[in-house]
């Protein structure tokens, strides 16, 4: 009934397994971001960069802009992936693969911190001086790039100021005429607001725009030192500054200070909020400045701390760990490409764009002024260092397998029925698992 | 001289069978290889890796590893987050069987009995599948958010007191997840029933309905016990989707939160492996997982057993 196999079928049979199974094979073996360039000798003509934006924000558009001009410059080709919050993910399995992109747009937090200690990227230490772009970097920004053991993974580009934002408008609506610099001041503003309607306060309980107030707000007892400390270890509970902190967080929670439901507002639900008048306040960053509609009239400035506190003045947030350039062993071997990047993009030209236009770059100086037309940001570098004082910003220091765990247990804290010492366990209940 | 296999001594005709068996059996096994090889490289092996590394100490995929034992499962079994992940995995597990697969079962039927519109009913219905699951998310997190739509019709309808941040209180984090969950799988579950159900005979139904059954009598006597099998490989994939599958909608959602009031097992696995770096500890969890999955599988298959 069934014939024997031909040797000829048996030879076709063969022919399409081998098919079968190398069509995959070859798939797997091409992909983005690997060693390209089409190099002759010496010569990189291409780069590959991945970054940690969304690829729709000012900078992005400033990027793109700048990189068209290297690359008609230069003639080297720079492909830009934008990848999100998932880049560290995408890098390091790109990296197990040996495939990864050349340069890394991003911050120097979570698990950006551990690629030091895993050999992920390389170290730039010997080229800041080399390269002839240490005197383009602050030296605030540089001593928070570099590491114990003076190793620097990466060249700072973003700094930011993080303050409180008031809608001045709002506020003269409610009879409060200028923006409160006493505790008393504030808790006042509290509720004149309430009598006029307007909710106060909108934070991004969601996410990670809730973990920085929150932060804030607690570190108000508490010295740098101590601050670093707690925020390292976790050991809230039995520091009674950061209990006494936690304790102040609560009581303007329960004074009505944050907007209903203010638990479930992502950070980018929260600008939303704010932009449209649903609320008279809300702490954001110097990135949203060239964001905020030009009809809304905005102060900047800081949390006014009670009198008993650890700082004399208002606290605001100010940090250099925001996005920089980072090599990756495959960008390692096109040094000769990587340098000349690096040194246009650290040029006085380029670093007045980052600055004027995308509103960001506040880790980079220029040997000429930088006229800053936003005004938000103009008053942010010229006054808000004078009013304030910068508490610790916590990212450098909450350890980077903590920090979203964190984030999801802060959610927790803006519900009235969470007390100071719930709080404080939630919180070290991260630190442990 | 014509011989012919009748011709041959019965030793001979035996020995030619066996080599067309084994001739047949090595053309089976030829076009079979490739897919064999695949199948081992690409499911088996990561497969047979989850036991391997949850006996191992490694924080990314990029830094060594060491080998630990039983230390994760230990660390597991001691952990209180995974215990809240196991009874959030349980209700929704029990929250989302129980009423999308009869749900869905009843849609099917009312299908079947081919209504007005019928056609365009069952493209609206089909359409949640249609939809990303990042874009699910985006719509999700716009409706539940406190300024979304939800809130927006309590508050119309004089139920503003009951407006809450849907997605960040933890009494309603995972109820909200499961809701989403159901959204999206009673319409294109339905759909999979009305394709089964579409076979049965119209005149069974009619019998039943001259001998003076109503249409739920109809569902669950007469078109139940017709498709009991397909309706035991539906819920059985049911089983499979939300235990292994949930994690993307709680990752784009509520992130597990808030705290861990929406975390799951399968979420707890890309938590761990991601998120706090403990990818050792993860696979813990996925074996425990994969446990389970086999067990209610086997469970599932066993309920909705029926006698040939």
């Amino acid at each position: 009934m069934f014939k024997t196999i031909t040797p000829r079928a048996k030879a076709v049979s063969v022919v399409a397994a081998a098919l079968a199974v190398t069509f995959p094979m070859a798939a797997c073996s091409s992909g983005p971001g690997g060693p390209t360039g089409g190099t002759s000798v010496g010569q990189t003509t291409e780069l590959t960069v991945l970054t940690a934006s969304n690829g729709s924000t000012t900078q992005d558009k400033v990027l793109a802009t700048w990189v068209d001009g290297f690359t008609k410059k230069t003639g080297i080709k720079v492909t830009v992936t934008n990848i999100g919050e998932k880049l560290p993910q995408a890098y390091e399995s790109s990296l197990a693969g040996g495939k990864e992109q050349d340069l890394l747009f991003t911050t120097l937090n979570g698990k950006s911190l551990t690629w030091l200690q895993n050999d992920a990227i390389v170290p730039v230490t010997d080229y800041l001086k080399e390269w002839g772009v240490a005197d383009k970097i602050k030296p605030d920004a540089l001593a928070e790039w570099t590491s114990a053991d003076g190793t620097v993974p990466g060249f700072p580009v973003n700094g930011f100021f993080y303050p409180f934002w008031y809608n001045t408008d709002l506020l003269a609506k409610a009879g409060v005429t200028e923006v409160p610099k006493t505790f008393d001041a504030f808790e006042a503003m509290i509720g004149k607001l309430h009598a006029a309607g307007i909710p106060p306060m909108v934070a991004g309980g969601a996410d990670w725009a809730g973990e920085k107030l929150f932060m804030q707000i607690i570190q108000s007892y508490m010295s740098a030192d101590e601050t670093k400390q707690v925020l390292n270890k976790g050991n809230y509970c039995s520091v009674p500054n950061a209990m006494k902190g936690i304790e102040l967080f609560t009581r303007l929670r329960d004074e009505d200070l944050f907007v209903k439901n203010t638990a479930g507002y992502t950070a980018e639900q929260m600008n939303t909020a704010f932009y449209t008048g649903k609320a008279a306040m809300m702490q954001a960053g110097s990135w949203a400045f060239t964001d905020a509609p030009a009809n809304l009239k905005i102060q900047i400035g800081g949390f006014p701390v009670p009198t008993d506190a650890a700082y004399s003045k208002p606290t605001s947030l100010q940090g250099y760990n925001s996005s920089g350039w980072w090599i990756s062993p495959n960008g390692a071997k096109k040094l000769d490409a990587v340098k000349q990047f690096i040194q246009a993009f650290y040029t006085d030209e380029s670093i007045t764009a980052q600055i004027a236009e995308a509103g960001q770059g506040l880790a980079m100086q220029s040997s000429k002024p930088v006229e800053v037309t936003n005004p938000l940001l103009s008053f942010a570098v010229n006054s808000l260092p004078a009013e304030v004082e910068f508490a610790v910003y916590p990212d450098l220091f909450v350890p980077g397998e903590k920090e979203t765990t964190l984030e999801s247990a802060l959610a927790l804290v803006w519900a009235k029925d969470m007390n100071a010492s719930q709080i404080c366990g939630e919180l070290e209940k991260v630190y442990q698992g | 001289m014509n011989v012919s296999s009748t011709s041959l001594a019965p030793g001979r005709v035996r020995a030619r069978a066996r080599s067309g068996r084994r001739g047949r059996r090595s053309a089976v096994l030829l076009f079979a290889l490739p897919a064999l090889v695949l199948y081992t490289v690409f499911t088996i092996g990561p497969m047979a890796s989850v036991f391997v590394v949850s006996t191992r100490e490694w924080t990314s995929i990029i830094s060594p590893s060491s080998f630990v034992g039983l230390a994760n499962y230990k660390r597991m079994l001691a952990d209180d987050v995974f215990w809240q992940a196991c009874i959030n995995t349980l209700i929704q597990l029990a929250a989302i069987i129980p009423v999308m697969l009869p749900l869905s079962f009843m849609l099917a039927y009312y299908l079947t009995r081919k209504p007005a519109g019928h056609q365009v009913l069952r493209v609206i219905l089909f359409t949640p599948a249609l939809i990303s699951l990042a874009a699910k998310s985006m719509i999700f997190l716009a409706i539940f958010a406190p300024s979304g739509l939800f809130n927006a019709v309590l508050s119309a309808v004089g139920l503003a007191d009951f407006e809450l941040p849907w997605l960040a209180d933890p009494h309603t984090a995972l109820v909200t997840v499961i809701a989403v969950e159901l959204w999206g799988g009673i319409g294109y579950t339905a759909v999979l029933f009305a394709a089964r159900l579409g076979s049965i005979d119209p005149e069974v139904f009619e019998a039943a309905q001259l001998d003076g059954a109503g249409h739920l009598r109809q569902i669950w006597q007469i078109a139940y016990p017709i498709a009991r099998d397909y309706f035991g490989v539906l819920t059985m994939l049911e089983f499979v989707g939300v235990l292994f599958s949930s994690a993307g909608t709680i990752l784009l959602l509520t992130r597990g939160g808030p705290g861990y009031a929406s975390t799951t097992l399968s979420y707890l696995v890309y938590s761990k492996a991601f998120l706090t770096f403990q990818i050792g500890y993860s696979q813990a969890v996925g074996v425990v997982l994969f446990v389970l999955g086999v067990l209610g599988i086997v469970v599932i298959r066993r309920a909705f057993r029926t006698e040939s």
